[in-house]
């Protein structure tokens, strides 16, 4: 702006003409300016975690997110208030829940997100930057949940805190769930130096639990497994007294749970499982299992029709194990009829929605009236298993099925839905459609905010994509808004509601379901 | 006319037979031949079936024999079925190809083996005269081959003759030297003829005598004592204190040759080279000043207590096993976070001191990708059935098996039946998944199948998963057979695994196996000391496969104590370890050497920046100096591979090579640190020595550097250059 006033008052050297064209050149170059100004490309918050009943200082990571905006949050009792550039204040309300919720990042030229936050019952510890050393190494107490990123390749983060002997502690480490791209890996260092325990690949988000051996000055080292960095290196430190119990431990998926394609678990997997006596199960059915030895192989049996066809469909991965779940099917004279492995994509779904897995699924034509039996394995299972491992197992006659995602249209990674007054967006519609369903489903709003439309779109029995056009009206209610959509298909003459899961793409190769499709109108 | 041209031919031919064939022989009695007992070890002797001649895989001149014979059926049919019968002549054998070849009396690639007046041309001559017969089924088979020396003990250059017994199953016995292949491991010590003469050469020392013979082999030990030892040599072997049981059998293996040891180390040498050996890094200043002033006398044990607990033992023997288990990275950038993990995890199972047996079965029994199961990356690189088998003899086995994937192995018992059975552990092995193409995948995730099978190259019958020497085993579907492979080779009984294990530990720090090649155990390769491996080998077992427990026998030993220095009497003792056999440092160890003295690290792309040498995860972090000075590129499964012979190259890398240069000189580094420092310069080069060789200069050496640096004004330029000097050294460069 100096310069352009500079050119200004330079011009003003009695040359009318001069004076209008530099007047035009400048309006030009702000127009252009203006035009140019970066859509949020909201890569992180850091930290990305504000203790309840507190307030704290984030700042957003990415490119374009330092123009101002607003924040807003899918949990109540949170609220924002922006310092300068990308820094804002988040004030947490004593009443407000405790655990992750979403942040997205408005600003006059996009909607960006979302961002994992959480509201966390313990402070929240920044990182210092200066821990690169054991000698460095950040003074922290238990518990402590500390809010750190890699800040360049082969980064090491030291930690310390003092410990006492036969205290229990675990240590966890959190970046995937929160958005994260760190794969950690940490070490836990005695007193005198010593290692005294390494984390696990198993866990995507490694966990371990120690009784401490003495009194003294403990040290956690942590960096990513491969040494990597790139604009999504956060990662969260929580040390904790006492154990964590496998079950409360939050699994962040793919796409797809089984919630969305079955009721309810009905059964669980029985402890004496073998192939010479299989657990009878009847269909349709519903399995939570678990490979606790090692190469453990669960049996069941199912009668079937010849003809019949029968879904089979099993999570694992999709659960958030790092699993690879095979299916085998037997007849009664113990021969391989057929081997379900990873479901691969739907053809044209978009790249953008990944919908493959290394779960198996697939629907089966039994040959012959007979009983089956089903073998149930993990291919990692020689070497990972354990009362953690668990998957769920579907069994059910072949019957259509569809689903649908929403997606904010286009393929750049954390963009929500913008529209201005008066303007449009899309949202991308994929709707995958098994077991035969061959019905146009018709997609609508319900309960748009006010100002906004969305015309209802049919797709045909063939169709698998659609864009779906949002309309903002000129006097729109500035803001954001949660936008419901809403698939329905005729059949029979009964209108059915179908499963409509929102997701973004997180960033190149992640795509997460969301828990509001968030859209935000501005002036 | 045409009456009396036949008639003429026919007088000719008549008189043709009738003649003798041959020169008059000695009549040998020949009641009961036996192809395989009788005629088959003559070819074996004679070399017919060697691999270079009729024994390679697709033999010679049209004539296949199995190679050294150990497969007699195969062979007999060769011999008088083969090429329509045309190598015998039983109306005439000395008309037969068989010895007409052998004599030469006909052209012959593979030159005159035979004389007609040798006995074993009279045996092959009656053997076809009675018309090739293949021997009763009861023939008696060999059970055991016995070699004898009138005594073991011989002087120098003196001949003993060697007496090979053959015994067989009916208690018979027959001398079969003459047919008897004989070998000298060691032929500077004593060499072997054919006939099985040894001459013993003007060395002290021991070496075993081989006999092979039909399958079987047998071992002489031949010791040459020293002659005219010092006057106070059983003094010193009396005196020698026995630290444990590596110096019980050292001793009486050093008595018998009548060579003294050397005197213990002193402790600077002694500090220096445990912290190399267990730690991979020189000791620090602190540390070489502490030690030096030390009064215990239980200091040693506790250094090496404290080095076995040191994040650098983990660190140095994770690159060994890195090497071992081919952690590679073949260039594909998609394999650095397999090779990284792969490493964390070697290193880490060092570091906590996981069992042997269990780190061995986490390694074979691996499924999944590397990113959930790090072992997984093991199979990258060993991909195919006969690295599958090659690999885990060769690591975990000290066997080199190889040789019996085509055929029998020529200097063990080990079939192409055992090899396939080997191989069918991992019949059920399978992979899917990962990114790149063939040798180079990445991110691959290995699992077992159901169901799988192996199935002999040459019958085409699926061959049972079995150890060696051991029953099939039949196993359910679903189950991995890899876990019965890791049983059977980790069982107390099972002699290879363990043996292997202590061989190789020993070589680390010893610089050679108790056998060499340390991973070529057999029984035609014995043990310079065989009750010390099996004692060895022993208390690995009861240590419940603690791999620490061994080092620590063998560095608390007063064997590995001994001073490197070499008298007269045992300067030319090199197996049985009368003194330490200096070792080059390994070229990772020998860099961050460097670095450490000079107090210049060199970095490397996309690791910490504090890693060293050492710590590398796989081969191709690129760097002129580790190639230069042996690091392997892990294309196999052989320490061999890793080598430290000295080059006219590294001489001149290391005196010209600004990266050298660059350290020494460096304004950042320790020389240029001591030139700054305000202290006299005696305090400052015993500093400089005790970092360098963990030892004050000597006096000479104080004055010459002292002379040195009064001739050079530039402060910094002298300690610079006399850094360079020092790290220019074999006392420097070797372990010692």
């Amino acid at each position: 702006m100096p310069v352009i006033v500079a050119l200004l008052l330079a011009s003003l050297d009695g040359c009318p003409l001069r004076f209008l064209s530099v007047l035009v050149i400048v309006a030009l170059h702000l127009v252009a300016a203006s035009l140019t100004a970066a859509e949020p490309d909201l890569k992180g918050v850091f930290p990305c975690g504000c203790q309840v009943g507190t307030s704290c200082e984030i700042a957003l990571v990415g490119k374009g997110v330092d123009q101002g905006g607003s924040l807003y949050f899918t949990q109540e009792g949170l609220s924002a208030e922006h310092i300068e550039k990308d820094r804002f204040r988040i004030n947490v309300s004593t009443d407000s829940s405790l655990g992750d919720c979403e942040l997205w990042l408005a600003t006059p030229e996009g909607l960006a997100g979302p961002r994992r936050f959480s509201v966390t019952s313990n402070p929240v510890i920044v990182e210092q930057d200066s821990n690169d050393t054991r000698d460095q190494a950040q003074q922290i107490s238990i518990p402590s949940m500390i809010e750190a990123r890699l800040d360049k390749a082969a980064d090491l983060d030291w930690f310390a805190f003092e410990g006492q002997q036969e205290q229990l502690i675990t240590i966890t480490c959190r970046s995937a769930s929160l958005d994260g791209s760190v794969q950690a890996a940490f070490t836990l260092f005695s007193p005198n130096g010593r290692e005294l325990v390494h984390s696990s690949s198993r866990e995507q988000e490694p966990r371990v639990t120690h009784k401490l051996p003495t009194t003294g000055t403990y040290r956690v080292l942590v960096h990513d497994r491969a040494y990597r960095k790139d604009d999504y290196s956060i990662y969260r430190l929580e040390v904790t007294t006492g154990s964590q119990d496998v079950a409360s431990i939050e699994r962040t998926t793919g796409l797809l749970y089984p919630d969305d394609l079955f009721p309810a678990v009905a059964v669980q997997d029985e402890y004496e499982q073998s192939r010479q006596k299989p657990q009878s199960i009847e269909l349709p059915s519903r399995i939570a299992g678990r490979l606790v030895e090692r190469n453990e192989v669960d049996w069941f049996r199912f009668q079937a029709k010849k003809d019949e066809t029968v879904h089979l469909e099993a999570f694992g991965e999709r659960l958030g194990q790092l699993m690879d779940l095979e299916v085998a099917i037997y007849n009664t004279d113990n021969k391989l009829v057929t081997t379900i492995t990873d479901l691969a994509s739907p053809k044209g779904v978009p790249a953008t929605l990944p919908l493959a897995t290394l779960d198996p699924a697939s629907d089966w034509k039994a040959p012959a009236d007979g009983e089956y039996s089903l073998a149930v394995r993990d291919l990692y299972g020689g070497s990972v298993f354990g009362a953690d491992r668990v998957y769920e197992l579907i069994v059910e006659a072949q019957r259509p099925h569809v689903i649908a995602v929403a997606m904010p249209a286009g393929t750049k990674p954390s963009r929500g839905v913008f529209v201005k007054r008066g303007g449009d967006a899309e949202l991308a519609l994929t709707v995958v459609r098994t077991g035969g369903f061959a019905v146009p489903v018709t997609v609508r709003a319900m309960e748009t905010p006010n100002g906004l439309t969305v015309e209802p779109y049919v797709l045909d029995a063939k169709e698998i994509t659609k864009a779906v056009k949002v309309s903002a009206a000129m006097d729109a209610q500035t803001g954001f808004h949660s936008l419901r959509l809403v698939v329905e298909a005729e059949i029979d003459s009964d209108t059915h509601t179908i499963p409509l899961l929102n997701a973004v793409l997180i960033r190149s190769g992640t795509t997460r379901r969301v828990d509001e499709m968030i859209i935000y109108v501005s002036e | 006319m045409l009456f009396q041209r036949t008639s003429l031919v026919l007088l000719i031919a008549l008189v043709a037979f009738s003649l003798p064939t041959g020169p008059p022989l000695r009549a040998v009695e020949t009641p009961n031949l036996n192809f395989t007992n009788d005629i088959a070890p003559i070819l074996t002797k004679l070399g017919c079936n060697s691999g270079g001649c009729h024994g390679k895989s697709t033999g010679r001149g049209g004539f296949k024999l199995s190679l050294f014979g150990f497969e007699p059926l195969e062979d007999f049919d060769a011999v008088s079925r083969g090429s329509r019968g045309r190598r015998v002549f039983p109306a005439s054998p000395g008309e037969s190809l068989l010895l007409k070849k052998a004599t030469m009396s006909v052209p012959h690639g593979g030159g005159r083996r035979l004389e007609p007046t040798d006995p074993e041309y009279a045996l092959l001559r009656d053997w076809i005269a009675a018309d090739m017969p293949w021997g009763r089924e009861d023939s008696p088979r060999i059970q055991q081959l016995q070699i004898t020396l009138a005594s073991p003990q011989m002087t120098p250059a003196a001949e003993l003759q060697l007496t090979a017994t053959a015994i067989y199953s009916d208690g018979s016995q027959r001398d079969v030297t003459r047919l008897v292949r004989f070998n000298s491991a060691e032929p500077a010590i004593a060499e072997v003829s054919a006939n099985g003469l040894v001459h013993t050469e003007d060395r002290t020392g021991e070496t075993p005598i081989v006999g092979l013979y039909q399958g079987h082999a047998a071992i002489s030990r031949v010791i040459v004592p020293a002659v005219n030892p010092d006057a106070d040599v059983d003094q010193r072997l009396t005196s020698f204190p026995i630290g444990n049981l590596v110096d019980k059998h050292i001793v009486e293996k050093l008595k018998q040759l009548r060579v003294p040891p050397a005197d213990i180390a002193d402790d600077g040498s002694f500090l220096r080279r445990v912290t190399l050996q267990i730690a991979g890094r020189l000791p620090t200043l602190a540390e070489t000043e502490v030690f030096l002033q030390t009064p215990s006398s239980d200091k040693r044990a506790q250094l090496v207590d404290r080095l076995l607990a040191s994040p650098d033992y983990a660190d140095h023997f994770a690159q060994k096993w890195s090497d071992l288990l081919r952690n590679k990275r073949r260039g594909q950038t998609p394999r650095i976070p397999g090779t990284i993990a792969f490493h964390r995890w070697i290193r880490n199972a060092i570091a906590t001191n996981m069992p042997y047996d269990q780190f061995v079965r986490d390694v074979i029994t691996a499924t999944g990708n590397v990113t959930v199961n790090p072992p997984a990356q093991w199979y990258a690189e060993v991909r195919y059935l006969d690295r599958y088998v090659d690999d885990t003899a060769q690591v975990f086995l000290g066997i080199r098996i190889g040789c019996a994937r085509c055929h029998h192995h020529p200097f063990e018992k080990f079939s192409q039946h055992d090899y396939y059975g080997l191989a069918a552990f991992f019949g059920r092995v399978d992979r899917k998944g990962g990114a790149g193409v063939a040798e180079r995948r990445a991110d691959e995730t290995v699992f077992v199948r159901a169901t799988g099978e192996v199935k002999h190259p040459e019958t085409g019958e699926v061959v049972m998963p079995r150890g060696l020497d051991e029953e099939p085993i039949e196993l359910a579907s679903y189950e991995d057979p890899r876990h019965a492979l890791v049983d059977w080779m980790s069982a107390p009984e099972n002699h290879y695994f363990s043996r292997a294990f202590v061989n190789r530990m020993w070589g680390h720090f010893f610089g050679r196996g108790l056998v060499e090649p340390m991973d070529d155990l057999r029984v035609t390769n014995p043990a310079t000391i065989e009750p010390l491996l099996d004692e060895l080998a022993s208390e690995f077992v009861s240590s419940k496969f603690d791999m620490k427990h061994v080092i620590r026998l063998i560095c608390n030993s007063t064997t590995y104590q001994l001073s490197s220095q070499a008298g007269d009497d045992n300067l030319n003792e090199t197996q049985n370890h009368s003194r330490f056999y200096p070792q080059r440092l390994a070229a990772e160890v020998l860099l961050d050497a460097f670095d450490h003295v000079s107090g210049v690290p060199t970095r490397y792309s996309g690791l910490p920046a504090e890693t060293r040498a050492t710590q590398l995860p796989d081969e191709d972090y690129s760097n002129e100096f580790l190639l230069l000075f042996g690091r392997p590129k892990r294309e196999s499964a052989c320490e061999c591979e890793r080598t430290a012979e000295p080059s006219l190259s590294q001489s001149l890398f290391v005196m010209n090579n600004s990266f050298i240069l660059g350290k020494a000189t460096s304004s950042k580094g320790f020389a240029a640190s001591l030139a700054a420092d305000e202290r006299d310069d005696p305090t400052k080069l015993k500093e400089l020595f005790l970092a360098a060789f963990s030892r004050e200069p000597t006096p000479q050496e104080l004055k010459d550097a002292t002379e040195y640096f009064a001739s050079e004004k530039d402060t910094k330029k002298a300690y610079g250059n006399l850094l360079w000097a020092l790290m220019n050294t074999k006392e420097f460069m070797y372990i010692h």
